[in-house]
């Protein structure tokens, strides 16, 4: 697990919800992507990486479903 | 004799959804309205009726519920971050619920066409939309269809795991829901 500091003012991974400022533990690549993405900081070290607003398109599934 | 569903029969289950006026990203399952929309922010001294989702003027990942009508009050109140708690507003109350929107768009009729499905059957897509504004970061695994006037949740999908940062927006494609002939 690595430590890393929230720097969104509100975040949101599944059903949790994180604030600015809350220091939490995760999964080492998942620290890393929210560092990436600048959601994050490293407390001890300051990393932290550039902010980029937007998202990439997303593609919903299309669903099929039967007459039973 | 072959099994056989009239195409009326499957376009009126079409037409249900069809009748959404949301889409919403979610970053986990909504299994209610409540879950999936991202509502109105609270303001002072407004009616509210029963049902009415509102959120805090400062996002704090939860929407409330008006559980008993009335007009709220003239500050906002100290919001309960625990669901099913109550809070009273004025003359409302307000109900805690979780909430999974990190992105929120309005759907029109037009966005929907209903045909012969790709594989049997009949099928509703559902328009590609543009610029959704991104109003909480999270990564988005699901999709959702909802309608304001009934407060129902319409329709839920996945999506591959996405980032999504505040402030910017989002496209999504077009999608399908198809309603395969009886077997």
């Amino acid at each position: 697990m690595r430590r890393i500091e929230i720097t969104e003012e509100l975040l949101r991974d599944g059903t949790q919800v994180y604030r600015q400022g809350d220091i939490v533990s995760v999964d080492p690549a998942k620290a890393q992507q929210w560092l990436d993405l600048g959601w994050a900081r490293d407390p001890e070290t300051g990393e932290t990486g550039e902010r980029k607003p937007g998202a990439a398109p997303i593609t919903p599934d299309s669903l099929q479903q039967a007459v039973e | 004799m072959p099994k056989a569903t009239h195409d009326s029969v499957m376009d009126a289950a079409l037409n249900k959804l069809a009748e959404a006026d949301q889409i919403a990203i979610c970053s986990a399952q909504p299994l209610t309205y409540y879950e999936g929309i991202d509502p109105p922010a609270w303001s002072a001294n407004a009616a509210a009726a029963l049902g009415d989702p509102i959120r805090p003027t400062v996002r704090n990942g939860y929407v409330y519920e008006c559980t008993t009508a009335g007009t709220t009050g003239s500050s906002e109140p100290a919001w309960p971050t625990t669901p099913g708690q109550t809070v009273t507003d004025g003359s409302v109350v307000w109900t805690c619920r979780n909430n999974y929107s990190l992105a929120q768009g309005s759907l029109v009729s037009g966005d929907f066409t209903i045909a012969d499905g790709d594989n049997s059957g009949r099928k509703v897509t559902v328009a590609a939309k543009t610029g959704l504004p991104i109003h909480t970061s999270g990564t988005a695994n699901y999709v959702a269809t909802m309608d304001d006037a009934t407060r129902q949740l319409r329709d839920v999908t996945t999506t591959a795991a996405q980032a999504l940062t505040a402030g910017g927006t989002v496209d999504t494609s077009a999608w399908k829901h198809e309603i395969a002939d009886p077997t």
